[in-house]
């Protein structure tokens, strides 16, 4: 194997036999022992292959049952493939999750021995290191306390920080930083930092685009057990992305969602294979009819009908978009989606499910005015917007995170949601 | 395509005697946990258990049998010994399916690790024993009779290892496996010569005793122990020669059954 890299992973195949019934025990066997036990193959990975390079900073990402952590689970050697040949260049941190055989009626310090030696250091390293772990775990008030009495965050403060001095060559890490606050995700990505400097590599699953967009070397987007896109963050991020737009924009109907997975969650718009026959070519100059409408700009108008960027809390805003369309366009549905900075979806309007129509729409310049109340935190917000025909298949436009404003607080935050919606607490007599 | 995977690299023996050492360690911690005496229950329990059991057979049936008490005592400790580590060794993958579950780790350091506390907990108990043995009843074993002691309580061991080798992967797949080896136990318990001397089981019926592994090792221990003699060379080479295939051929199945063993846990 090439010495550069950690990983080589070949043809990977993975399967789990879903049984249709369970019989776990002899009972069970002997009452049905002449009738097979009937199953089902769920191929949870199919086919893969990839390379991680030494010193990289490789993420996985997908959705839930992607097969993101069997994926992990068979890098460390703990499942067994069915098919395909890993070979793996130098020592693997062997944690998927932090504080591995942690006890709970154990004290912190004994935790940190006995998690540091299941992770692989001797006993004169741990006590060399003994101290470093505490200190970064900021826990030397609390050390000799048993670990069930710890907060969770102490917890996983106590897990990082030991787990970060196992000095193995490649480390495998599962949604470690899920839990922490903002300032100990700091510091995790600082060490993560140091790491990969001292040429280690570093495997990181995660839902937070934003830290995998800031520290990947390479994204494997996995969709369904196979290799969605394997590239740079951001070409992978984009189109993990899009399919979650796409999903966001599945309508109720089940026929709908028929052709959405028919589809596969497809990320390319260009071809013409969606188009229904008996739909009007409406191309012009040689423009696909996916062309034919395009998005300029999205402004945002305060209370005073200014346009500006920053919207204060509180008052009434209106977001206008402006789109240019080369052909004569009518009843289309327009989705817009206001999300926060860790992507979390706060507004989403579907012009279809709120009835409102907007007829036929002459070629040239036109606009679309969202207005509302300004409930949002203090923050940055990203817009995403999408534009379909009638039928809901066909999408004119379909950006994410095409533009973004933000908010400046007037009055303290009180609740503690993405939203502040104006209410009122009081105690009524029975 | 057959499935591969492959580490480059050296493999740290030192870390697997480390991590066994560790997590038998933890186990005998955890296993008082709470409790006020502590780890004085590791010589409280077989003790209390023998105190009863001396009594109701010694004191109350008025058992004449030289050395019966000490004979006793010795029997018990070995068998306590070997449920005790054959429980732990069997129930040891889901006992520590969190840390399967989630790390790389070669299996029979589980296994061993659980069985080893027990041998531990049965370290704690021999000098109990030997201070019995040298204070009570005025008996002092040479240093070879307890060399050859120790070789047969290493024998035992080994017993619970094959046993634990092939019940560990085996109990994963069939959880009532614990109910049927704690009947099991039970059934050893009274065709071991434990409560009784093997003398006084009359011909046809010793000979099936002798078929049981338990019945040698305690046998031969006794003898070494008590009355400082070491026979019966056919005996230990019938028991070798039974004893090496049957390691060898726990530790294949071991091998073969850990395949997908995790997803089971």
């Amino acid at each position: 194997m090439n010495k550069n890299l950690s990983f080589s992973v070949q043809n990977l195949s993975k399967s789990f036999v879903i049984p249709c019934e369970n019989r776990n025990t002899i009972r069970e066997r002997l009452l049905h022992f002449n009738k097979k036990i009937s199953t089902e193959k769920f191929k949870v990975l199919d086919n893969i292959s990839f390379d991680v390079k030494k010193g990289e900073f490789f993420s996985i990402i997908g959705r839930n049952g992607s097969g993101k952590s069997t994926l992990l689970k068979i890098l460390a050697g703990i499942y067994t493939p069915d098919e395909g040949r890993i070979t793996v260049n130098g020592e693997i941190s062997p944690f998927l999750e932090l504080g591995v055989g942690f006890n709970p009626d154990l004290s912190g310090k004994d935790n940190i021995y006995l998690n540091s030696t299941i992770l692989g250091l001797s006993k004169k390293d741990i006590d060399r290191k003994y101290k470093s772990i505490v200190e970064f775990s900021e826990l030397e008030h609390f050390i000799h306390l048993k670990l069930k009495n710890y907060s969770s965050g102490m917890q996983v403060r106590l897990a990082f920080a030991t787990a970060v001095q196992s000095n193995r060559e490649i480390l495998i890490m599962d949604e470690v930083l899920a839990v922490g606050d903002a300032n100990f995700q700091m510091k995790c990505f600082a060490v993560f930092e140091k790491i990969i400097k001292s040429g280690r590599t570093i495997i990181f699953v995660s839902h937070d685009t934003n830290s995998v967009q800031k520290y990947s070397n390479r994204v494997l987007y996995l969709e369904s057990g196979k290799i969605a896109c394997l590239g740079s963050a951001n070409e992978a991020l984009s189109k993990y992305m899009h399919s979650n737009i796409l999903k966001e924009s599945q309508s109720s109907s089940e026929h709908e969602k028929a052709l959405f997975t028919e589809r596969g969650l497809a990320d390319n718009y260009e071809g013409s294979v969606w188009k229904k026959s008996d739909e009007p070519d409406a191309n012009t100059s040689g423009k696909t009819e996916e062309e034919a409408l395009e998005i300029q700009q999205a402004l945002f108008f305060d209370s005073d009908n200014q346009l500006t960027e920053i919207l204060p809390y509180g008052c009434s805003f209106k977001i206008k978009l402006r789109f240019k369309s080369t052909i004569l366009l009518s009843d289309l549905i327009f989705k817009l989606i206001i999300n926060n900075n860790s992507d979390q979806t706060l507004f989403s309007s579907d012009s279809r499910a709120e009835n409102f129509k907007c007829g036929a729409i002459q070629p040239g310049n036109f606009a679309i005015s969202y207005e509302m109340q300004n409930y949002f935190h203090q923050g940055i917000y990203s817009l995403s917007v999408s534009v379909s025909d009638s039928s809901g298949r066909l999408f004119y436009i379909l950006k994410d995170n095409f533009s973004s404003f933000r908010v400046s607080t007037s009055n303290s935050l009180k609740t503690q949601s993405g939203i502040d919606i104006p209410h009122k607490i009081s105690i009524l007599d029975a | 395509m057959k499935a591969s995977y492959e580490i480059e690299g050296s493999q740290n023996r030192k870390y697997n005697r480390e991590t066994i050492w560790m997590l038998a360690k933890t186990d005998l911690k955890m296993r008082y946990e709470g409790s006020v005496l502590g780890i004085v229950w590791v010589f409280l329990k077989p003790f209390s258990n023998f105190l009863i059991i001396n009594f109701v057979f010694s004191t109350l049936f008025h058992n004449q049998q030289k050395n019966y008490s000490i004979n006793l005592l010795i029997g018990l400790i070995l068998y306590n010994f070997f449920q005790d580590s054959t429980t732990n060794g069997m129930a040891s993958f889901v006992n520590k399916a969190h840390i399967l579950k989630k790390i790389n780790i070669p299996k029979w350091t589980i296994i061993i690790a659980s069985t080893i506390h027990s041998a531990i907990a049965f370290g704690f108990n021999l000098i109990i024993l030997f201070i019995f043995l040298c204070g009570y009843y005025h008996i002092f074993p040479t240093p070879l009779y307890i060399l050859i002691f120790f070789y047969y309580a290493l024998l035992l061991y080994g017993i619970t290892v094959v046993f634990s080798f092939i019940a560990a992967p085996l109990y994963v797949r069939i959880r009532d496996l614990n109910q049927i080896w704690e009947v099991l136990l039970q059934v050893l318990f009274f065709a071991s010569p434990i409560l009784y001397p093997i003398t006084n089981i009359p011909y046809p019926v010793r000979s099936f005793l002798y078929a049981n592994p338990l019945t040698y090792i305690l046998e031969h221990a006794r003898f070494a122990l008590v009355e400082n003699s070491f026979s019966h060379w056919n005996h230990h080479i019938i028991f070798i020669c039974i004893f090496i295939p049957a390691l060898i051929g726990s530790i294949l199945f071991l091998k073969r059954a850990s395949r997908n063993l995790i997803e089971l846990l």
